[in-house]
């Protein structure tokens, strides 16, 4: 290196200068030569303070104490390894939690501008609603320009069809989008053209996009598909093209038909959403009050057909698709940053313990001249490479993470196959590496910067200086809180899953499997017709041995209602029901005969649904309890007629008055969650033709059945029942009612299983701490207790001594973790269901199970301190 | 850093207003200034080499110093330190800092005599 050439020519100078100024005094050459040369000192030193004021100097001296580093890191392996798999625990819970952040709430999604596509909404009391009918849609498109483009599509955008081609029938997965909606997106197709303009028109042969998955997968990316005709729902629909595989983030549809939108549309069925795209240049703002005056406009010309009198609200797309998710990912988030303190706090407190076993080449080093500058930034290296090794094997953590959490959440978390590691993982594990490796290098070296380097260097082994002491103690504290933290919210989130899980549905769950058919409305258009084909199926099905009722529904408990106004016969519509309007809306299900003996829903007046409730017969109409208490608060239900659909059905025969003949027990199949609903059974022969119409389009029809067999063993035999009835309408989604109420309650579970499961890592962590510090403790005192058990104390008055310390440490830090809780409690509010945030018997649990963990991890090491030779401790500190 | 306990230390920051000041004579090497400082100083004050280069150096980084090798009166070559323009204004920075913070001990000293 040149500078150094120079340095050593300039050093040089100042010597030979002495030598010559010492001789020229009258000293001999030799002797001048030497005198010079001590007078000037460790040329090295000076040579070594001068490089240390280069720039470059830092680097070179960091790769010379990473190596000095990784060298003394071999020479204590089980320390290395230990404080590497901590770290790297908290490292992968970070970047796994990380990773599901990045992609579902970081990255937009993957459509040009994707900013610009907004889900419209109508403002409701509670606050919006994302369903639209046809009428509304056709009031908001026709005037508006902030909005460049505004599509209308199902609301369930992957309902269950029925696809027929050459060879079978298979249930697929489909979404009616009007023209608009691949330009919504932004995207263009990978084969042939998107549904556009040309395909909402009605009358025309509906045209189908295939998606690019179901492409591959199903026809083997066959290219040659575009322009064939396939036929779904009993329809005959040509392929127009393949949509791009982005389109598979917006919805899981296999195929995206066309939705024919006529030009003015009285249907007020808010079966449909609306997805928009900003007009360039213009802000959301601008573009929902735009909007927001069109719907008013339309509310107030047409008040008897619109949906939307309290006008329309904007939301970007993405943060619709997160938003049920958020509460749980920021919650996710601050647990697993707690967990990475734990760790960090916990190898802090090793690096300290391994720091007073060093002292001695701290001394060294210090001794040979380095500065403390120098020894910090030693001490720190050493810790980046324990870190930056946690960070490798966190990185492997995640990898398995990713893998697995979203197979935990169960289909709930949108866009699962989105979340995949990229640069930005890499970097973030990078990043909290280095923090970590900072963090746990930074109480030591607050220490040695901070504290008397030299008298601690020189204390003896008795306490390694109370400032160290103190220091590992808040150490511990804090790892005692932390953790109290995260189990507080683990109990929390347990308290309401369990809280979720064991309401009483009002049915009888076990042994009832559930199954969907998409039945075409094309064969079957009428309630007479379906009622026909169910029947059959039953009459069938419960031939079948193990089977011992069966029924059809138009939705399973815990799917989403499908509600219509009641309104009770007679009774004039203004007049109100105890506070309440006179039409109330009510779940509607139409079912067969033994839907309430499959499900095990009690009757509790009159009779069920039976064989003699045709198309023809008198229409009745069974309801639930808490129908029956809103609706007739005598307690005079039977014999009272009641309207369903006013308003919304026109078919006089529809609107016929239904007569009440029963009254069964409520079913709180979303758990407590949402009160009773209000519920009403119609016979499927006597569903008004409206309702039928509109269920078979959007929704396939459920089945229960009540089985005493295995499960498995009865489904071929289930299949075979169906097709024999009907060989075009297959059955799909095989369930146990169990799975399908599990299911409902799956982001509770995951929530929980996460919580816990980041509790469990820092209880461990926390409880590593208390028992290192108490161990450490006892080793450090073995020559005092040696001397007290040699003076008379007695063992257990040790151990008592101990644990009483240990008691001490494990209240005080439970109470400031409780408190700290308090704190965070606000992130878990939306997340708890049926208990408080301050829930007693929760912290009266985690406050026992936190002081109980940190005794055990204080009596272990605690009890070997009793059992401390006195005489082999005495000897043992000399010899030290 | 092994240090001669019977001499003065230098305050943090003296050593660089007293090299400027010997600098502001005229271009100087090292080995001349330390010299200086010994005689000027009547042998109170040692300064150390392996404060002295660097010191130099970073005054040099700072441009309050620039350097330039060429003979010395013996003949060899030597690193001469000469006060650049900016270093002529710290140098006056520094003096006036001085002198205010020796004014203030002082006047310390003598009202606080018992």
């Amino acid at each position: 290196m040149r500078g150094d050439d120079e340095i050593d020519r300039e050093l040089r100078f100042h010597i030979d200068a002495r030598i010559d100024d010492l001789i020229a005094s009258g000293m001999a050459p030799d002797e001048a030569r030497r005198h010079a040369r001590v007078e000037f000192g460790g040329e090295v030193q000076v040579k070594e303070a001068l490089h240390d004021q280069d720039s470059w100097r830092f680097l070179e001296n960091l790769l010379r104490d990473v190596r000095f580093g990784s060298r003394s890191l071999k020479r204590t392996p089980a320390f290395a390894l230990t404080a590497a798999l901590v770290l790297g625990l908290g490292i992968g819970a970070n970047a796994t939690v990380f990773t599901i952040v990045n992609t579902l709430l970081l990255r937009p999604l993957p459509f040009p501008q994707a900013g610009e596509i907004v889900q419209v909404e109508r403002r409701t009391p509670l606050g919006s609603s994302g369903s639209f009918s046809l009428h509304d849609y056709r009031a908001l498109t026709s005037q508006r320009t902030a909005l460049s483009k505004l599509a209308i599509l199902d609301v369930f955008c992957s309902g269950r069809y029925t696809l027929i081609t050459a060879e079978a029938a298979e249930p697929i997965r489909g979404c009616h989008v009007s023209a608009d909606f691949f330009s919504t997106l932004g995207v263009s197709p990978v084969h042939g053209r998107l549904i556009d303009g040309g395909d909402d028109i009605p009358g025309e042969t509906p045209t189908v996009v295939l998606a690019h998955g179901y492409w591959r997968q199903r026809f083997g990316s066959d290219p040659s598909l575009v322009g064939k005709s396939v036929t779904v729902s009993g329809q005959p629909h040509i392929v127009i093209g393949v949509a791009p595989e982005a389109v598979q983030a917006f919805s899981r549809a296999d195929m995206f038909l066309s939705l024919a939108v006529p030009r003015a549309s009285s249907d007020r069925t808010n079966s449909f959403q609306v997805i928009g795209r900003i007009a360039p240049g213009v802000s959301r703002a601008q573009a929902e009050s735009e909007i927001d005056s069109i719907a008013r406009r339309s509310a107030r010309a047409e008040p008897s057909l619109t949906n939307m009198p309290q006008g329309i609200v904007l939301h970007a797309l993405q943060d619709n698709f997160v938003a049920p998710i958020r509460p749980a990912l920021q919650a996710l988030t601050v647990a697993v940053g707690l967990v990475l303190l734990i760790a960090c706090s916990n190898v802090a407190n090793l690096v300290l313990a391994r720091a007073l076993v060093h002292r001695r080449d701290v001394a060294v080093m210090s001794a040979l001249g380095a500065s403390r500058g120098r020894i910090v930034q030693r001490v720190l290296a050493e810790n980046l490479i324990v870190a930056l090794v946690g960070g490798g094997a966190g990185l492997i953590l995640a990898y398995a993470g990713v893998r697995v959490l979203p197979a935990l959440s169960t289909a709930n978390m949108p866009q699962a196959d989105r979340i995949q590691i990229d640069a930005y993982v890499y970097l973030y594990v990078m990043g909290t590496a280095a923090l970590a490796g900072v963090l746990t290098g930074l109480p030591h070296a607050v220490h040695l910067a901070g504290g008397d380097l030299l008298r601690w260097m020189k204390s003896g082994s008795a306490q390694g200086g109370a400032s160290g002491r103190r220091l590992r103690l808040t150490l511990t504290v804090s790892q005692i809180a932390l953790s109290t933290m995260l189990l507080a919210g683990a109990g929390l989130l347990t308290r309401s899953f369990w809280n979720l899980a064991t309401v009483d549905p009002g049915f009888q769950a076990d042994g009832l499997i559930t199954m969907t058919v998409s039945l075409a409305p094309s064969r079957y258009p009428d309630s007479a017709r379906v009622a026909g084909y169910t029947d059959e199926v039953v009459r069938r099905l419960e031939q079948i041995p193990g089977v011992r009722a069966a029924s059809s529904t138009t939705a399973l408990p815990s799917e989403f209602p499908i509600d219509f106004p009641v309104s009770v016969a007679g009774r004039p519509d203004e007049q109100s029901l105890a506070g309440r309007p006179a039409a109330l809306d009510a779940w509607y299900r139409a079912v067969n005969p033994h839907f309430f003996t499959a499900m095990e829903i009690p009757l509790l007046e009159g009779r069920v649904v039976n064989e003699g409730d045709a198309a023809d017969s008198a229409p009745v109409i069974i309801i639930n309890q808490a129908l029956a208490r809103v609706a007739f608060p005598n307690g005079d239900a039977l014999g009272h007629a009641l309207i369903v659909g006013n308003g919304y059905l026109k078919d006089v025969r529809d609107l016929r008055p239904r007569t009440v003949v029963g009254v069964v027990g409520d079913t709180r199949e979303q758990g407590l969650r949402f009160a009773p609903t209000l519920t009403m059974y119609v016979p499927v022969a006597q569903s008004p033709e409206l309702i039928t119409r509109l269920a078979l389009e959007k929704i396939p029809l459920r089945w229960v059945l009540r089985t005493n067999g295995d499960i498995t063993d009865l489904l071929p035999a289930v299949r075979r029942a169906l097709l024999t009835v009907d060989p075009t309408q297959p059955p799909a989604d095989f369930a146990t009612m169990d799975e399908v109420l599990s299911r409902s309650i799956a982001p509770q579970r995951f929530n929980m299983l996460m919580l816990a499961l980041f509790s469990g890592i820092s209880l461990l962590l926390a409880a590593v701490g208390v028992y290192g510090l108490t161990a450490y403790a006892v080793v450090q005192r073995t020559r005092e207790l040696g001397i007290r058990i040699s003076l008379g104390a007695s063992p257990t008055q040790l151990v008592r001594e101990l644990l009483m310390q240990g008691l001490r440490l494990g209240i005080g830090g439970t109470l400031l973790g409780l408190l700290s809780a308090a704190a965070l409690s606000r992130l878990l509010r939306g997340l708890l269901f049926g208990v408080s945030a301050a829930d007693g018997p929760t912290i009266i649990v985690v406050f026992t199970v936190m002081t109980s963990v940190v005794i055990i991890a204080t009596y272990l090491p605690a009890a070997r301190a009793s059992r401390i030779d006195p005489m082999l401790a005495l000897r043992e500190d000399v010899a030290s | 850093m092994p240090r001669p306990s019977d001499k003065t230390d230098l305050l943090q920051g003296t050593l660089d207003l007293l090299i400027l000041q010997v600098a502001a004579l005229g271009p100087v090497h090292g080995y001349a200034i330390a010299q200086r400082l010994n005689q000027i100083s009547k042998e109170a004050l040692q300064v150390q080499q392996g404060s002295l280069y660097p010191a130099l150096h970073r005054l040099e980084k700072r441009g309050w110093l620039k350097a330039e090798w060429r003979a010395a009166d013996s003949g060899r070559e030597a690193k001469f330190y000469a006060l650049t323009a900016a270093g002529r204004k710290r140098l006056n920075v520094e003096r006036t800092e001085w002198d205010r913070l020796s004014q203030a001990i002082a006047l310390v000293l003598q009202t606080a005599k018992p």
